[in-house]
């Protein structure tokens, strides 16, 4: 028990380590601006086809649980707002953020955790290269910079998914134009802003933890997977709880 | 033939007068390590005069590897300290003043970037040259001391293990150090490349004065190289001297290196 409390404040430690050593680092973001780019496209070239097939899905589920409720009460037009602003505060981040940490943290742990078992990572400490910053924080600032725009494209893509069922399913039967005028009501800026502030936080969680497991991966090539597993389950765990203060936080400053 | 040697030579010199490491002394104080149960160094003490190409043979699982891994800073000795210089560096290791390269035994090249970006990498991190066009003849004069001309733009997957081995070799020459440590440089290189390494080797003993530890097997390639031998046994330094020293000794410990070789 008290050893697992102990291990679980040293991975705090470790990813809060990796995060000020981001952070620092980042004075180098102009220089390394090539990596930087690099990790943009990587990052967008593997999440953009996923997120518009999940997010357009996402959309048309919450329709369809939704609709057919608000329409035993005769308010079904309200439908809009509310797969709006569900998926603009909630699963729109949170959806982005799974995939994140699915397609990108695992890659990015896979490649660390190897580089850090086949001594790639001591050779770069020998030649004076430090490990984050050559590792960790291209994808740092790439990562900050893609999320929001991520997670604008799978609010809009849900949208559509919404109206799309809203307006083909029979028990709901809401037409595009009412759907798309009740969400412009409900749906301002302060609500995008919200989520796209949430996202670039678990962009950050996920780029730190998978760096941090990456970087302290030990043994064999046989810890490249387990580093992986771990960097994943520990980078969803932390997702889904830090969400609930992360919207505590955002309300109690006003941003909601 | 002529002029293929010709233009060796003419890289030689271009790498040689880019080279101008001052050379460090090592001295190695009284550390030991132990990993869970198992203890690697036992209070080894080992000193390693300025311009000095020293040997270290020791049979595998001696813990060669791991004694310069603490030389150069990647593992930290339970107890004992280590100076380069007279400077402490067990805790705190500045590596902007004690250029120290190393070719690690498995090569450790990035698997992710070419043969040419791998030779380049520490220049350009550290913006040393800044002109592309430089940088890439001084990559390709690099390359071709280890005989690999042209082969710039190969992704390290690709290469044998030798050829892994010989750029880790030029990799760490690009660092210009003031020391160089070689793990197993020539494992897995036929006996004409052993060769060019122990020129090269002799070569930066001669001309650029860089103090050298090199860890081998190949007792052959030491008798042409080493200034002095060191004996790594039972997690110590048992014995160290000339090559000529070590070959008459009667130790059975140490005649092991070289009855085993002659066979
Ligand atoms: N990171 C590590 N963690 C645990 N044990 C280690 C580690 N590195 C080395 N060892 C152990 O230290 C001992 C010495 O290893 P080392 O690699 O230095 O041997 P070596 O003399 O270089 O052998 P070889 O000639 O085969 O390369 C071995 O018993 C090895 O298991
Ligand atoms: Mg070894």
């Amino acid at each position: 028990m008290l050893k697992s409390i102990n291990s679980l404040f040293n991975i705090i430690g470790g990813i809060l380590n990796i995060l000020t050593e981001s952070i620092y680092w980042s004075k180098d973001c102009i220089i390394n601006r090539d990596k930087i780019y690099f990790q943009i496209l990587n990052i967008g070239s593997n999440t953009i086809p996923v997120a518009a097939l999940i997010s357009l899905f996402i959309g048309g589920v919450l329709a369809l649980q939704t609709g057919p409720q608000l329409a035993a009460f005769g308010i079904e037009e309200n439908i809009g707002g509310i797969v709006g602003l569900s998926m603009v505060k909630e699963l729109g981040p949170v959806m982005a953020a799974i995939l994140v940490a699915g397609r990108i943290g695992s890659a990015m742990t896979a490649e660390i955790s190897s580089m850090t078992v086949y001594e790639e990572v001591d050779a770069l400490k020998t030649m004076d290269i430090n490990p984050v910053k050559y590792l960790v924080m291209p994808r740092f600032i790439a990562v900050i910079l893609v999320m929001p725009i991520l997670v604008v494209f799978m609010d809009v893509v849900g949208w559509f998914g919404g109206a799309a069922v809203s307006s083909a399913n029979q028990d709901i039967h809401v037409a595009y134009s009412i759907y798309f005028k009740n969400l412009k009501e409900l749906v301002d800026f302060i609500a995008v802003l919200n989520g796209m502030i949430k996202s670039v936080f678990f962009g950050i969680l996920i780029i730190t933890i998978c760096g941090y497991v990456g970087l302290s991966t030990k043994g064999g090539p046989r810890e490249i997977g387990t580093s992986v597993t771990k960097a994943v389950v520990l980078c969803f765990v932390s997702i889904l709880i830090s969400d609930y203060f992360i919207t505590r936080f955002l309300f109690l400053i006003g941003l909601d | 033939m002529e002029t293929n040697r010709q233009h060796r030579k003419l890289d030689n010199n271009n790498i040689i007068s880019y080279l101008s490491g001052k050379p460090v002394s090592i001295v190695v104080s009284n550390i030991s390590k132990s990993f869970g149960s198992n203890q690697v160094l036992r209070n080894l003490t080992l000193e390693v005069n300025s311009s000095e190409t020293l040997v270290i043979l020791g049979k595998s699982g001696s813990g060669k590897s791991v004694l310069l891994k603490h030389i150069i800073g990647l593992i930290s000795p339970d107890t004992g300290s280590i100076y380069i210089n007279g400077d402490n560096v067990t805790q705190q290791f500045d590596r902007a003043k004690h250029k120290v390269a190393m070719v690690f035994q498995s090569s450790a090249l990035l698997n992710s970037i070419t043969v040419k970006e791998n030779v380049a990498l520490y220049l350009k991190e550290h913006r040393i040259i800044s002109d592309e066009q430089k940088l890439s003849s001084l990559v390709s004069s690099c390359l071709s001391i280890v005989d690999l001309e042209g082969k710039e733009d190969i992704m390290p997957s690709n290469l044998s293990g030798g050829m892994k081995k010989r750029v880790a070799v030029a990799r760490a020459l690009m660092m210009n150090p003031d020391l160089i440590l070689f793990d197993e440089p020539t494992a897995g290189l036929d006996p004409m490349m052993v060769g060019n390494i122990a020129e090269l080797i002799n070569g930066l003993k001669q001309n650029v004065k860089v103090t050298q530890i090199v860890v081998t097997h190949n007792v052959n390639l030491a008798s042409k190289i080493a200034d002095r031998i060191a004996i790594l046994y039972n997690g110590k330094i048992l014995s160290i001297g000339t090559f000529d020293e070590m070959r008459l000794s009667t130790e059975p410990e140490i005649r092991q290196f070289f009855d085993s070789s002659l066979n």
